[in-house]
């Protein structure tokens, strides 16, 4: 292990005690620690858009246009126009001159809201309900089938469609449907609050498995640091040893 | 009234580059896919200067701080100074220089990593008082799945797995790729249904979170 | 202009003296004010203290100086006729009581008018003469003896106006017939008949067919009972008050101000008595209790700081110590995962048929918080790839994507002998989000300007490099895997380049809690072959130790399987706790109460 990378480790491991610190209380050692991470992460950031995006796509196109290929049409629209729209953007940075840089983020805002909903549509509206129609099609299950498979579609029909009952049609405040009927003083509900019910119980368990798993993940990363802390100790005590 | 065009103007582009990169996704004309492709990459480069000017705000804000010496300035300090060190190396030797990717595998990644592991006690926490703060069915059932899922994606301690952890596997399998796949169907319908319906208000003006 | 009651012209104010022989008899009465000013200023000034003699009330003016009769305002002449009336009755009546000597009180009134007013005073020659004892002329204001009272005889029936305070227009003026009366004075009296006559109780009248009203309740309890008079009760004519200052001098019956306004006195209002319900006085008492507890001031609860950060401690040393034991002790050890989940055939499969003539897409798109776990699931995924030789391009959406991608395959590039620049090549970084990676989908070539990491030799338009030439679409490239540890960036490549695929497979190498919101995409069980969007997916480090173990390659995923199954295990018994906990909480709150 070269000195660099001792050094590295060194310094990576006493950040690492810096953060787990925090496990203890909030303290001046975590803040710091914090504050270095954005400020490197932020200054890396800024490097790698100025480096791998603005500078080829604004400043390389005019170095090899030069001045005479700058009037050309294709330059005019790939070049120009942008650079226009990037200085624009970037008198957001001052309140004063904010306002010049509408244009820019209107332009912005368009095509994001557009790939949005072009994707929306035909990435997940369309298949997903596609998938969830052809589900219901009795030719569509192969015979032979078992039944736990058709169970299995019928759990998932019925998860789909709970689960976007529940959000579609939440409660208000000022209404609550009626009990569908009253028996031995249990009141059983309508077939809105029972389909509600359903949905979030279909909710809570989709969410219990995202739980389960950022716990799992987030222990591998655990695992992964003390075992950091593990090699950094046993690559010093092999150098002092 | 001025005001009002040019409100209006800006309505007009976002609604006009907006069709051409939906119309896009299905019609498949020549003019339409070369004015959709042009307007990506113009989106492209604004969204890159859209960080550079989100990183000059956070830069401002801290400068502010420590000119005025207010709370916490001391941080804000560091910030600046590690901000500061990790562009001007970055700039000078490329982001993929020794000097940048020293910086990046020396500060970065172990505090980011850190801060992940640090996660865990903390939704540890969390899922340890929820039954007690909120003692409900969905909140039993939700506290219930997780610890299925737990226990059928953990290993088992001692030699081979036995017939009751491959049991407990399955039981996950069948929670994750069933009963879960169902609900997160409905979800990601949902979300598509909301995303769809936010996106055309802003297309047709309705939201305008570009400013007048 | 004429006069609007008598009908005479007017003629107009001059201003500037006027001389005597110009004055009109009939008019200008300013300029004889003015004249009787004159005359009148060497007066003595102690009028006021003029010995109090019997006075004749003034005289009727002398003919030329008497206003025409038609001139007089009735209202006026009844009203002096009837106070000079009364003051002559007062004055006899304290003459024979007293001794004192009965003094004109009409001329004492005028005469404290004439003082108050001064030598403003109109003093017309002449003056009404009142069916009466005639009165010097200079004792009376001019403007008062100006006008001549009419002979009774020659009076017309004129409206009466009565006295303030006073009786029935009968017994004010006795011996007036009543159909002098106005109408309106009519209905008064016939009004206040019928008053008197309802006034006296709420008992019907013997022999009436109504029946009589009853109260509600909340109108009786606010009665007034004690200040309530049924009757109006007018004072008699001699008891009344007789005003002697200010310009209704002289009169009787005058509504007292000064008492009224300069003296406190208690609120008859105030002074009657409500009756309370004791349904009232309970809703009082309720909202003084009410007020009271706002006012009130609540102790502050005691912290309970310290127990938390215990708490919280506990299950962090449990946690790290339940990780720590297996790198550091090296035990418990952990059964290794026998069955491999049902999609990693499929993922094996695909990568078996990979060709390796065209290069497979990389997507770094994860933060390095995540590095510790996606390093070790895909570990095994690089690992089979690049053990066939398939060669290699990365790309990120993330700024640090592109580091994290060096740091992973830096290590495999020499293993495996893979070159960079020829068989392996860092694109970079892609700004935008979802709209960079549909750009990325329509035409890589205009999205990528700049790589990373970029050896020498490679040209600056790195689409010209040879990994590259033939790479037009997304669709050439042998496969396409998106790491990622979020949800919404998975939707995001599933969503913009599924439809974009062709025959090339897209995979996607998961964070565990990011699987159940991407297996819809990939549910083939439920999908045509040619409509799935997303073709494998690996996720969770049980997936990738088996995967490691079926490459029979161990890496990351099995070195960190100890310490993970340990940290499973803690965070089980913390959960099972967390809901022993809670129960035994819920039965212990519900036996006490």
């Amino acid at each position: 292990m070269s000195i660099a990378d001792l050094i590295s480790s060194v310094l990576a491991s006493i950040l690492t005690v810096m953060v787990l610190s925090y496990l203890v209380g909030d303290n001046p050692l975590f803040r710091v620690a914090m504050h270095l991470l954005v400020g490197s992460a932020a200054g890396y950031a800024g490097a790698v858009a100025i480096n791998n995006v603005l500078g080829p796509g604004l400043v390389d196109p005019i170095l090899a246009a030069g001045l005479e290929g700058l009037l050309s049409p294709s330059v005019l629209v790939t070049v120009l126009v942008p650079w226009i729209l990037v200085i624009t953007l970037m008198l957001k940075v001052s309140p004063a001159t904010s306002r010049f840089g509408t244009p820019a983020m209107a332009l912005l805002v368009g095509v994001g809201a557009a790939v949005v909903v072009g994707g929306a549509i035909t990435g997940t509206l369309l298949p997903q309900s596609l998938t969830s129609m052809r589900s219901l099609n009795p030719a569509g299950v192969a015979s032979g089938e078992s039944l736990e498979r058709l169970l299995e579609l019928v759990i998932v029909l019925v998860g789909t469609l709970s689960t976007l009952f529940y959000f579609r049609f939440s409660r208000r405040a000022s209404g609550q449907e009626t009990p569908l009927a009253v028996l031995a003083g249990l009141s059983i509900p309508g077939p809105l609050s029972l389909l509600r019910s359903v949905g979030g119980a279909f909710i809570a368990i989709t969410f219990g498995v995202m739980y389960a798993g950022a716990v799992a993940a987030s222990l591998i990363v655990m695992a992964e640091r003390v075992q950091f802390l593990s090699d950094t100790l046993s690559n010093l005590l092999g150098v002092s040893g | 009234m001025r005001v009002l065009r040019l409100s209006a103007i800006w309505a007009a582009l976002a609604l006009g580059v907006g069709l051409f990169v939906l119309l896009g996704y299905f019609v498949d004309l020549g003019f339409i896919q070369n004015f959709r492709l042009t307007f990506l990459r113009w989106a492209v480069l604004l969204a890159a200067a859209a960080l550079v000017v989100g990183l000059a705000n956070l830069l401002g804000v801290h400068w502010r701080k420590v000119s005025l010496t207010e709370e916490g300035w001391i941080y804000s300090g560091v910030l600046i100074l590690s901000f500061t060190v990790t562009l001007v190396l970055a700039l000078v030797f490329r982001p993929d220089g020794q000097a940048a990717l020293f910086i990046f595998n020396t500060f970065q990644l172990p505090l980011e990593s850190s801060l992940m592991a640090v996660l865990a006690v903390s939704l540890l926490v969390a899922g340890f008082r929820l039954v007690n703060r909120r003692r409900d069915l969905l909140s039993l059932l939700f506290v219930g799945t997780a610890l299925m899922v737990l226990l059928g994606t953990g290993p088992a301690p001692g030699g081979a797995e036995g017939p009751v952890v491959i049991a407990l596997r399955d039981f996950r399998a069948w929670l994750s790729q069933v009963w879960a796949a169902g609900g997160a169907r409905g979800i990601l319908l949902g979300v598509a249904l909301g995303a769809t319906a936010t996106g055309l208000r802003v297309l047709l003006a309705a939201d305008r979170p570009y400013g007048s | 202009m004429a006069c609007r009651r008598c009908g005479e012209q007017l003629k107009p104010i001059l201003m500037g003296g006027l001389a005597d022989d110009e004055a009109d008899e009939n008019g200008d009465w300013l300029e004889r004010m003015r004249r009787e000013a004159e005359s009148l200023s060497g007066e003595d000034e102690s009028l006021e203290a003029e010995p109090a003699e019997e006075q004749e009330l003034p005289a009727a003016p002398s003919g030329s100086d008497r206003l025409a009769d038609a001139e007089i305002p009735d209202w006026l002449d009844r009203i002096r006729e009837t106070q000079t009336g009364e003051l002559r009755a007062k004055a006899a009546a304290e003459a024979a009581a007293g001794g004192a000597p009965a003094r004109d009180v009409s001329a004492i009134d005028d005469s404290a008018l004439r003082a108050r007013l001064g030598p403003s005073l109109p003093t017309g020659e002449g003056a009404a003469e009142p069916a009466g004892p005639a009165e010097s002329v200079e004792e009376l204001p001019t403007w008062l003896q100006d006008v001549s009272p009419e002979p009774e005889a020659e009076r017309k029936a004129s409206p009466w106006v009565p006295a303030l305070i006073g009786e029935a227009p009968e017994a004010a003026q006795p011996g007036r017939p009543a159909e002098d009366l106005p109408e309106w004075l009519g209905e008064i009296d016939t009004l206040k008949e019928s008053i008197e006559q309802e006034l006296p109780g709420p008992a019907a009248a013997p022999g009436s067919d109504l029946a009589q009203a009853t109260l509600p309740s909340w109108l009786e309890a606010m009665r007034p009972v004690e200040t309530f008079r049924s009757v109006v009760q007018i004072e008699a004519e001699e008891d009344q008050s007789v005003e002697s200052v200010g310009p209704l001098a002289g009169l009787r019956g005058v509504l007292l101000a000064e008492p009224v306004v300069a003296m406190p006195r208690t609120s008859t209002v105030g002074s009657m008595q409500l009756d309370v319900t004791e349904r009232q006085y309970a809703q009082a008492e309720l909202i003084h209790k009410m007020v009271e507890e706002e006012q009130r001031e609540q102790s502050v609860s005691p912290r309970k700081g310290t127990r938390l950060a215990l708490f919280r401690w506990g299950i962090a040393a449990l946690v790290l110590l339940a990780v720590a034991l297996p790198v550091f002790g090296g035990s418990p050890v952990f059964a290794l995962p026998r069955l491999a989940p049902q999609e990693l055939g499929a993922l094996v499969e695909i990568v078996e048929r990979l060709p390796v003539d065209r290069p497979a897409l990389f997507v770094f798109d994860y933060e390095p918080g995540n590095s510790g776990e996606l390093d070790a699931v895909a570990g095994a995924f690089f690992d089979q790839v690049m053990a066939r030789g398939v060669p290699l391009a990365t790309l990120t959406t993330r700024p640090a994507g592109s580091a994290l991608a060096k740091g992973v395959l830096d290590d495999r590039t020499a293993r495996f002998g893979y070159v960079s620049g020829q068989s392996l090549l860092h694109l970079g970084y892609l700004s935008g989000g979802p709209t960079a990676v549909q750009l990325f989908a329509i035409s890589p070539r205009a999205s990528i300007l700049k790589g990373f990491d970029l050896p020498e030799g490679i040209p600056d338009d790195l689409w010209n490099a040879p990994l590259l030439q033939g790479i037009q679409s997304l669709s050439d490239f042998s496969i396409v895997a998106v790491i990622t540890s979020g949800t919404e960036s998975a939707r995001i490549w599933a969503e913009q380049v599924g439809s974009r695929m062709g025959e090339t497979p897209l995979v996607m190498v998961l964070s565990a809690g990011a699987e159940p919101l991407v297996r819809p995409y990939f549910d083939f069980q439920e999908q045509r072959p040619g409509e799935r969007l997303v073709d494998g997916i690996l996720s969770g480090l049980p997936a990738a130790a088996s995967y490691e173990l079926r490459n029979a390659r161990p890496g990351l995923a099995l070195a960190r399987w100890n310490p993970f199954g340990s940290g499973m295990l803690a965070a089980e018994l913390i959960l099972l706790a967390g809901v022993g906990y809670g129960i035994v909480n819920w039965w212990l709150g519900r036996k006490t109460g």
